[in-house]
Formats: C-alpha cells, structure tokens, sequence
C-alpha cells in the first residue's frame, strides 16, 4: 500500500478543467460586468452630458444677459464684444448651440429666447430661457461648441452671437 | 505561453493576464463615469461674463466720480482756453493712473477728452448802467446765438429811468431785446411813470404793463416782476420763442441795477479780457464753467472689449 500525499493541491482536478475554471469566472465577470454596468454608465454618461449642456446654456445665458445689461449701462454709444469660451465638447460628444426666438409683444416689451443645446451621441437636449431688452441675432443659425462671441453695437441695437 | 499541462505553479500567468484585464475594463468604466465630474468642474468655472461686467461697470463709475471732482476744481479759472486745457490735464493724469494699476490685471483702459460745452454767467453785481464794461451809451449785444438761456434776471432800480414811454432815441426808455432763431422779437421795456413802469411786448404783438414801486426785481427767463409786496407774472419769452437766443439792451444808459444772465456756450470770439464788453473781475463779467464734458472710455480684457462715450456734468458721481 502506497502513502497518498494527503496535502496535494491538484488532487482530482485536472489542470484543463482548472483552466476552464479560471477562464469561465473571468469570461462571467466581465459579462456580468457589461451587462450590469452597461445601462449604468449610458444612463451617467447621458444624464452627465445633459447637466454640462444645461451648465454650459446657462452660461451662454448670464453672458447675454451681462453684454445686454452693459449695453443698457453703456447708452447710444457702446461697442462690446464678450468672448465665452466654452468646451468643444461635453462629457465627450460634439454638441450645437442654437437660439430660438419665442418672443410675444402682446405679453412683454422684452425679448425671449431659448438657447437650446443639442448633443446626438448621448441624444440629449438642454434647454435655457434668457430674456434681453433688445434681439438677438445669431450667425450662423446653429453654432457648435468652442469659444462664441456675444456682441454689441448701438448703431443696429441688437446682440450678435457668432462662432470665434 | 503557459503550458495547459504545466504544473500549478504556472497557471498563474493566466490569471495575472485576466485580473489585467479586469483592471483595465474597471479604470474605462471609472474614466467615463468621471467624464460628468470633469465637465462639470469645467463649466461651472466659466462664469467671465459677470466678472468682466462688473469691471467695466466698477471703471466707468470710477472715472464718472473722477472727472466729476474734475470738472468742480477746474471751474476757478477765469478764461475758456485755460479750462479745457486745465481739464485736458486733469483727464490726463487720472488717465495714466488708472492705466497703470488696470494693467496689472491685464486689462487695457482708455479714458479721453472729446468735448466740452461751456456755461456763461454774465454778472453785473454792483448797481450801474446796463452799459458795456467801458459805460458807453449805445444798444450792445450782450450774448449772441446761444442754444439756451438758464437764467436772466434784472434787479432794475428806479433812479435812472427815462420818463417818457417811448424807446426811440438816446433818450428813450431801456429795454431788453431777444431775438430767437426765426428772427422773432421779444422785448421788454422800463420808464418812471410815477413809478417803475414795465411794458413787456411779445411776438406776437402782444403788449402788457405792469407797474411796481423800485426795486423791482424782472426774472426774464420765468416770467415774474416783484418788487417785493407784488409778484406779477408774464409768459416768458421761452415759450413763445426757439433757440438759438440773441439778448441786447437798448438805452443801456437810461436804466440802472443789477443782473445776472446764464447762457449755454462760450459768447466771447478770443479770450474775455480781449472782448470790451465784460471784465473778468469788475462788471459786467463773465464767469465761464465747464457745464459738461463728452469722454471716450475703452476698457480691453482677454475676454472683453468695450468702448463707449459718456458725458459728465459738473458735481456728477458725488456721493
């Protein structure tokens, strides 16, 4: 009768199925890991690109209404030109920029606008309501992220809002 | 490669390539969820536009109050060249003090004198003929096309008034004469009739009298004569009338007191001493101020430029 090595470490276990083993848990892990995390991280990414859009629309927003105020302060002889530097990208998608007009004399002798901030990868949009006492024109009509440039002059009496 | 039927000692290798792999995967999943963190951070510290605002707002005050203060201490000097070239330093000098200290925050500031527009006070303060400063006798034009009069009032005594109506002649009574820019006349005329007599003649022809014991006190530019007991009222010229304004006195002589006309505008060609109609420091003088001045104002930052044009008035920005 032969003495059995009772503290062997491969007793009854082939090394291929050892291997299996390791390459099964690791092959789960990571399945589980995408499909558990997946939906999580597309959820964060979207939600975060739509926070930083809404950041970012806000401070197109104070930056119109600070170049719309100093045009009011400045009187019938002002030239301004702010330049808003702004990400060209947010939470790592391209994104565009673009002000709509929507507003009704019968309510407000002001203007409203409503800057809206598109991104197509997350498909997202954010939107920021601004209001002015004098119109705002933009060129082109939709511009994209990067540094903008909101401008006054009091010959036309109106804010230009450009890509730089 | 490790041998699948190695010994156990090597499987090992397999796992470390697989635990890399799972820390790779984990730091990609960690870098896009920091991704929002990141942009946040980012955005939230863009807000420029408030501060450049309130920098341009903080200037312009700055050189409101200043050449405010200006314009009060240069308003001793008795000749309109010296003023503007006293407030043409005054701008200066704040200029390249602000500059200065606006630079080291890598801001640019331009502060410049583009106009000044003037007010003219004629003042005869001690009692005499409404003659020129040399008393001569003949009508005499005391300010010409000015854009608009302030104030005019006549402290008229009764002691050398002619007695007669009429204003014909050396002879006949003073008067005051405005003429407007369409060439309408508006006058007023004083003779002793038993007492102070004032006829004053409208446009439009109109004529009305008033009469008052001496002094009476005529304030042209309102429309009241009192002579202390009685406030009579007549509209005045003003109203009937446009600018620019030409007031003369005819029959300077035959009429004696007091006056003070504050016009807008520099009357004199040359300087005042030069004019023989006023004296700078008997009667009838004139003292001139700097009613306003027009500026240009330049304030350039990386992110801001602005250039504007403001108007400063005497006293302005006192708080």
């Amino acid at each position: 009768m032969t003495d059995r090595d009772v503290f062997a470490t491969d007793r009854g276990v082939s090394a291929i199925v050892s291997y299996a083993l390791v390459l099964g848990i690791v092959a789960l892990l990571t399945t589980a890991l995408f499909v558990g995390f997946a939906p999580f991280v597309t959820n964060q990414q979207h939600d975060s690109v739509h926070a930083t859009l809404e950041v970012l629309g806000n401070d197109i927003a104070g930056d119109v209404d600070s170049v719309d105020r100093l045009a009011s302060y400045a009187g019938n002889d002002a030239t301004i030109d702010l330049r808003t530097n702004l990400p060209d990208r947010a939470g790592g998608a391209t994104y565009t920029i673009e002000f709509n007009n929507e507003t009704d004399p019968d309510r407000s002798s002001r203007y409203d606008y409503v800057i809206e901030l598109r991104s197509t990868d997350p498909d997202t949009l954010a939107r920021v309501s601004v209001r002015t006492d004098r119109p705002i024109q933009v060129e082109p009509r939709v511009l994209d992220g990067g540094t903008i440039a909101i401008a006054f002059a009091a010959d036309e009496n109106e804010l230009e809002v450009r890509h730089v | 490669m490790a041998s699948l039927t190695g010994g156990s000692d090597r499987r090992g290798q397999l796992i470390i390539v697989a635990a890399i792999g799972l820390a790779v995967l984990l730091v990609a999943m960690a870098f896009t969820l920091n991704t929002a963190v990141f942009a946040n951070i980012h955005t939230a510290q863009t807000d420029t536009g408030v501060q450049e605002e309130r920098g341009v707002v903080h200037y312009q005050h700055s050189i409101e109050r200043a050449m405010g203060e200006v314009l009060v201490s240069i308003n001793t000097a008795t000749e309109y060249d010296t003023l503007e070239s006293d407030l043409e330093d005054g701008v200066a000098i704040w200029h390249r003090s602000a500059r200065s200290e606006y630079l080291r925050d890598g801001v640019a500031t331009k502060v410049a004198l583009t106009d000044v527009r003037y007010e003219t006070t004629v003042i005869q303060n001690e009692t005499r003929t409404f003659t020129t400063r040399d008393g001569s006798d003949s009508n005499w034009t005391v300010v010409e096309t000015v854009p608009e009069v302030r104030e005019f009032v006549v402290e008229l005594s009764g002691e050398d008034l002619a007695e007669t109506n009429s204003c014909e002649g050396n002879d006949g009574c003073a008067g005051i004469e405005i003429t407007d820019g369409n060439g309408d006349i508006w006058q007023l005329a004083a003779y002793d009739d038993g007492g102070v007599t004032v006829t004053v003649e409208s446009p439009t022809g109109t004529t009305t009298d008033f009469t008052a014991d001496s002094p009476v006190e005529i304030d042209v530019s309102n429309g009241t004569i009192d002579d202390g007991t009685t406030v009579q009222e007549f509209t005045p010229f003003s109203d009937e009338m446009d600018a620019p304004y030409t007031v003369r006195y005819t029959n300077p002589d035959n009429a004696s007191g007091t006056y003070t006309l504050t016009v807008d505008g520099k009357i004199v060609d040359d300087t005042i001493e030069a004019d023989d109609r006023y004296t700078v420091d008997g009667s009838p003088r004139i003292e001139a101020d700097v009613a306003s001045a027009d500026l240009e104002v330049g304030y350039r930052s990386p992110a801001l430029t602005y250039e504007t044009g403001i108007q400063i008035r005497r006293g302005e920005g006192d708080d």
